[in-house]
């Protein structure tokens, strides 16, 4: 045998034992990680895991931060009589909560769908595609809803998603801190405390910022998705706007414009709050902000029930 | 095409695989073919702009060499000079100039203003050029055969490896390696990818974790103060050794694993004790470029005291535009060259006193923070977004007010990913730097210990990288 074949022959044998020894680490600590990933039992993970998996509330609210920190499930259960789940998710956009919403009709049928809307949602957003990272976790368990918005993310994604060890990436800090210090949330309401101070800044060139900005029609269909299936499966379907604490000039925002076209064609609901003055920070309201908000919008809802 | 994309872990194994697979006289078309892919998966037009520094600095070289007197060689020499810069000004500098020419003329009230070109700076073109200048000062200094294979030319220049982010490398060391016949080895192969690996980590794992805290910061420093502007300036400093000499590690491991040995770019540069010596473990291939081209044509040490303080900082000014058309690179060249000088004086003094800092190691530990902490105040010049930026940004960390900014939202945990990714780094750092006779584990002598370290560093990355990160920095110049 010539050295050059014995070099081969060494390199394929060396590859294979370390291969082997990753697969190793795939099935240890992926294994290990993806046990920890599915017991949590609170944090963001664990209130996903129970949006997936568990709920079946009478009321499910979707969106983003602005959902989370302000519909408070308590004030509509009062209200309507009706359970309620806080379904919102910190820092996602509409890929990602139309996702999670079709995983939840896939088992469960809510009376009420209460989606709150962020006003730049149907912009084209890089930070909107990267953080469906947060739901790669789940693939193994709803390859179908999570493989069609993947595919949107980049070609190689599902091949990326065959390891355990990318599935759970950027978990481990999340499941250990939780872990030892739980965090705690209202049936998934997470409130804020304290109140704003005063905060300078000139938010007059924002209507100007507008005209960069793109629409995604990955994010239209995303919402049309979300009113087909409401639609389909006789879930009536509530779309709020939260407020934020300074005036915006919307005029010449078509995210915003297109959005409210789309639930107007559809006969959707819409209770807009676009200004308010509580707030904790800058874009979120505090826990008075929120209950008071929360009792405003489910007002609306037991009227337009009655 | 990025280092860090799906793209190109299939690209690289087909393309190592070709090339041991061909035959030698095909190699050079086959990685020329391949380098163009390469580079045309960024705006596949500007593959025309390298083509044309391409051909004016191959028909230099031959020139050069076939000119009989010195003052034509020159003439040809500056002739591809200038052409070659000219390209570089046009698309790096033009708007530069443009815009200040444009403020001063709003300044002394003249109505005359001149239109900004709206072009994308190619990627690399800074790199690209100056490696093709090293090639014809090389034949004109005599130390360079030209190379009359215009292919294999073409491909010193365009090697996908160090094509966009260097090592800029010299004619001498790369130009005759594509003529050798590479049989395939199994070291190579073993040492590339492992430097491979460690590039991944340093640019998945440490990088582009550190970047999201540090754009958070640096992209609103109004709304920050002085403790988070100091993690956020250390966590950068971090951030760009570990995106550059991450992307060289890639670069050199990828080029190795064919056999060919592309120069060292980096060396544990922030166990440095003086500036001096930041700067000759700090983008080697750079450094040396500016001492070899720039310092000691101008005169390097065999001038006056004060001659040579000039030519220090005229070096480094030039160093610090080279990396943008920004004001704020020029300012972090030129406080460089103020350290460097300040420095030699500070030596001269401790020489006459008969004091050794390097022997004691406290002293030497001193050296060390005392370094990396100019060097982190340099540091913001390079990251912030404007002159104005940095200046806000020096004084709230010398402000030292609190509270430390911890990010909202799905980011609230990068800056403890971070921590965590640069305590690693530092731990192997450390290990190399002090202790390589040591234990290690990626070094053992037994097997299944090295292979365990590296599939358990790649583990780590699957695990802990951040796969949505974008381009290298050292991209943009």
């Amino acid at each position: 045998m010539n050295v050059e074949k014995i070099q081969y022959r060494l390199l394929i044998i060396k590859l294979f034992k370390f291969l082997i020894i990753l697969l190793l680490f795939e099935f240890i600590v992926g294994g290990l990680v993806q046990w920890l990933f599915f017991n949590q039992e609170s944090g963001k993970y664990a209130r996903l895991n129970y949006t997936m998996s568990v709920a079946n509330e009478d009321i499910v609210i979707f969106g983003s931060s602005h959902a989370n920190r302000h519909f408070d499930p308590n004030v509509f259960e009062n209200k309507l009589g009706l359970s309620c789940y806080n379904a919102g998710v910190q820092g996602q956009e509409l890929l990602f909560v139309s996702t999670l919403f079709k995983i939840l009709c896939e088992r469960d049928t809510p009376k009420i769908i209460i989606l709150n809307i962020d006003k730049n949602w149907l912009f084209y957003s890089q930070d909107g595609y990267d953080r469906l990272s947060e739901i790669e976790p789940y693939y193994s368990i709803f390859p179908n809803e999570i493989g069609d918005v993947l595919n949107r993310k980049g070609s190689f994604e599902k091949i990326k998603l065959m390891l355990k060890l990318y599935r759970f990436n950027s978990t481990i800090i999340h499941i250990l801190k939780y872990k030892f210090f739980p965090q705690t949330d209202i049936k998934g309401y997470r409130p804020l405390i304290g109140e704003i101070k005063t905060f300078n800044k000139d938010f007059s060139s924002d209507v100007n910022r507008y005209t960069k900005l793109i629409i995604d029609s990955n994010c239209i269909s995303a919402l049309e998705q979300i009113i087909e299936i409401s639609k389909a499966k006789n879930i009536k379907l509530y779309t709020t706007i939260s407020p934020y604490f300074y005036s915006t000039d919307e005029s010449k925002n078509i995210s915003y414009l297109k959005l409210i076209e789309i639930l107007n064609k559809n006969e959707i609901p819409i209770f807009n709050y676009l200004n308010d003055t509580r707030f904790h920070d800058f874009s979120h309201l505090n826990k008075a902000g929120a209950k008071h908000f929360s009792e405003i919008v489910s007002n609306e809802i037991s009227k337009n029930i009655n | 095409m990025l280092f860090n994309s799906v793209s190109f872990l299939i690209f690289f194994p087909i393309i190592t695989i070709l090339f041991y697979a061909l035959p030698h006289k095909f190699r050079w078309f086959m990685l020329l073919s391949a380098s163009c892919v390469f580079y045309m998966f960024f705006i596949p037009a500007y593959i025309l702009i390298l083509a044309i520094t391409i051909i004016i600095d191959y028909y230099a070289g031959i020139y050069i060499d076939r000119a009989k007197a010195k003052p034509k060689k020159k003439l040809i020499l500056i002739i591809s000079i200038i052409s070659t810069c000219l390209v570089l000004f046009v698309f790096k500098y033009y708007n530069f100039f443009i815009d200040n020419f444009n403020s001063i003329a709003n300044f002394l009230d003249w109505n005359y203003s001149v239109e900004s070109l709206a072009i994308i700076l190619p990627i690399g073109l800074s790199f690209h050029t100056f490696q093709s200048l090293s090639y014809v000062v090389e034949v004109y200094r005599g130390h360079q055969k030209p190379e009359r294979h215009f292919g294999i030319y073409s491909l010193y220049v365009m090697f996908y490896p160090q094509l966009v982010a260097g090592p800029i490398e010299r004619p001498q060391n790369l130009l005759h390696q594509f003529r050798a016949n590479h049989k395939f080895q199994f070291n190579n192969i073993s040492e590339g990818l492992k430097q491979m690996v460690f590039g991944f980590f340093m640019k998945l794992v440490v990088a582009d974790r550190a970047s999201i805290y540090v754009n958070a910061v640096y992209n609103n420093p109004d709304q920050h103060t002085g403790l988070t502007f100091i993690v956020a300036t250390i966590f950068f400093a971090f951030q760009i050794y570990c995106d550059f000499a991450g992307y060289s590690n890639i670069a050199i491991g990828s080029a190795k694993a064919m056999g060919f040995n592309l120069m060292q770019n980096f060396n544990r540069p922030y166990f440095s004790l003086s500036i001096a010596e930041f700067w000759k473990r700090w983008h080697i291939s750079l450094s040396t470029w500016f001492r070899d081209y720039l310092y000691i044509s101008l005169g390097g040490n065999r001038v006056s005291s004060t001659r040579r303080y000039f030519n220090l900082f005229i070096t480094f000014v030039v160093s610090g535009f080279w990396h943008g058309a920004n004001w704020t690179y020029v300012i972090w060249g030129g406080l460089n060259g103020i350290y460097l000088i300040i420095g030699i004086f500070i030596k001269k003094f401790f020489l006459k006193m008969g004091i050794r800092l390097e022997k004691k190691l406290l002293t030497r530990v001193f050296s060390i923070l005392v370094t990396f902490t100019l060097t982190c105040l340099a540091w913001v010049f390079f990251r912030a977004n404007s002159s104005s930026d940095a200046f806000k940004i020096i004084e709230g960390i010398f402000s030292f007010s609190g509270p430390v900014y911890i990010p909202s939202g799905p980011d609230v945990i990068a800056p403890i990913y971070a921590i965590f990714a640069i305590m690693i780094l530092l731990a192997i750092e450390i290990k190399h730097e002090f202790f390589n006779t040591s234990f290690s584990i990626f070094n053992n002598k037994f097997e299944w210990v090295r292979l365990t370290a590296y599939a358990g560093m790649v583990a780590f990355i699957l695990l802990f990288g951040v796969f949505d990160g974008g381009q290298f920095i050292y991209f943009q110049f």
